[in-house]
């Protein structure tokens, strides 16, 4: 408890270091606001332009976990088919490493002209760079099965449905949640990035990339700054919900919760 | 007592692939009911196969077996099998992982339960059954996994050096409640070991392979009386059958 609490200090008080040290270079060195504002001027920005930065975040934050929900449900469903025939694993399975190195910046003007500039055009970038991660360790978690188990359940004579549900599912959650935690980090890079193409998804607002596109057309770097302070805090809510849910999932009985308490 | 043997291997062979010397070759054994058979012999000398071959878990490549007259995958309802780990499902609590095979079976919630901390309290347990295998010993996962296999009823245990993993002291300990276990089941027991003192221990009859490939090289009649406690592995005649059993071993592996 006193270690967390000296930990949480030891983040604020490097936080504050920091703004000081910003604070600091602007007056020391002159440099321009539109160049790189003072953190106090970001900060009131941050107060008085709250209502549309906090719109903003929430139409990103409805693109990247659409786009993340999806992955999960269309990931696993793909990991599936995978684990129950070879062949086709074998056959498709790499290309679902194309679908993670093809830079998605190129392709998401191609997507966009394809499903039009809505929620569901950004919500579908997201998506399929949060794929990959999803389908790799899911179908590794479905296959990966003792042979011992295995054994077990065809003793018992287990139907297959039987050793999907109490065998193969539970056994592949450490896995897809491992896939998710990867993939929560890349939903809000894909849901701003298919926002700078896709513009304005709601007439007269849009998501963070909109806004970062519009605030850079009018220089106001100090309104930039503050939508790049709500994206940071958009990827970290992300990862923490992901990381809540991992652990109620798996704390009771998979020795990575266990092993994470004990190390901190 | 039927007529019909337990289990029955009639010139059993077996190869992993066509291309490969054999693991198992010309084995002929008979099981009656109620006996305590251990196969014993050095690792890779096809102890586990047999065991495999039994539950129909590894094809045969010639010869037959009939468990109770019957194919061995017909026969599995009335095997239940222990592996060498405890294969302990480890997202189930262990009342729920003694639980599984029942549910496999379709059992009623209910008589699952009462199965369930019936065999809990009989391998004392009791204590652990809403603890998750993680938190368990080695031979308290192991007493799981015997649990788990007697949950279904079986008449014939198959066991794959269930005890390899555990300290000399717990293993005797398991040993001699495998044996008080079986005095209230009356079943069959197959078990594979490299340990010669368990396997005189335990056993009705010990079955000798020697390897290269698997062949039965000697047959053990351990005419020692049960139940059997403790004090019997001070006693001369055991003594005398764990030198006569090595000494074969010893011979067999030579071969």
């Amino acid at each position: 408890m006193k270690k967390k609490l000296l930990l949480a200090v030891n983040g604020v008080v490097v936080f504050v270091a920091l703004l000081c040290v910003w604070q600091a270079v602007v007056w020391v060195l002159h440099i321009p606001p539109y160049i790189l504002p003072p953190a106090i001027i970001v900060g009131r920005t941050i107060v008085t332009r709250f209502p549309e930065l906090w719109t903003s975040f929430w139409i990103s934050a409805e693109a990247a976990a659409a786009g993340l929900l999806g992955s999960i449900v269309g990931g696993l469903f793909i990991a599936l088919i995978f684990a129950r025939l070879p062949w086709l694993r074998r056959m498709l399975f790499p290309y679902t490493i194309l679908l993670q190195t093809v830079p998605i910046v190129a392709i998401a003007p191609l997507i966009l002209m394809w499903a039009g500039q809505g929620l569901f055009a950004v919500a579908l970038v997201t998506f399929i760079i949060c794929l990959a991660p999803i389908i790799a360790n899911a179908t590794q978690g479905l296959i990966s099965i003792d042979t011992n188990l295995l054994q077990l359940f065809l003793m018992h004579n287990a139907s297959q449905g039987q050793i999907l549900r109490k065998l193969r599912l539970p056994h592949s959650l450490p896995y897809l949640f491992v896939g998710i935690r990867i993939s929560s980090g890349i939903a809000v890079i894909g849901a701003i990035t298919g926002e700078l193409f896709a513009g304005s998804t709601r007439v007269g607002q849009g998501g963070l990339g909109y806004s970062i596109l519009y605030a850079m057309a009018q220089l106001q770097t100090d309104y930039l700054f503050a939508l790049v302070f709500a994206a940071t805090i958009l990827g970290f809510s992300f990862f923490f919900i992901v990381m809540f849910f991992e652990w109620l999932f798996l704390h009771k009985w998979h020795e990575s919760a266990h092993s994470e308490g004990s190390e901190s | 007592m039927s007529s019909i043997p337990e289990i029955l291997f009639r010139d059993v062979a077996k190869r992993f692939r066509a291309t490969d010397p054999p693991v198992l070759q010309g084995i002929d054994l008979t099981i009656e009911r109620g006996e305590f058979v251990t196969i014993l012999g050095p690792s890779g000398c096809g102890k586990s196969t047999m065991l495999k071959l039994v539950a129909g878990l590894e094809p045969i490549t010639s010869g037959q077996i009939y468990v109770n007259g019957l194919e061995p995958k017909n026969a599995r309802r009335l095997i239940s099998f222990v592996f060498q780990e405890a294969t302990l499902l480890p997202w189930r609590t262990v009342e729920r992982n003694v639980a599984l095979a029942l549910e496999l079976e379709a059992r009623s919630r209910e008589d699952a339960l009462q199965t369930t901390s019936r065999l809990l309290e009989l391998v004392g347990l009791t204590n652990v059954a809403q603890s998750y295998p993680r938190a368990l010993s080695g031979g308290q996962k192991m007493r799981v996994s015997i649990a788990r296999a007697l949950a279904t009823k079986p008449r014939l245990l198959l066991m794959d050096e269930p005890f390899a993993a555990l300290d000399e002291i717990n293993r005797d300990r398991m040993n001699e409640e495998i044996l008080r276990l079986r005095e209230a089941g009356n079943w069959t027991v197959l078990f594979v070991t490299h340990s010669v003192a368990e396997a005189i221990f335990l056993s009705s009859r010990v079955v000798i392979l020697s390897p290269h490939p698997g062949r039965i090289a000697h047959t053990i009649s351990v005419d020692l009386r049960y139940p059997r406690t403790t004090t019997l592995r001070e006693t001369v005649e055991f003594d005398t059958l764990v030198n006569q059993a090595s000494r074969l071993l010893r011979e067999a592996h030579r071969a």
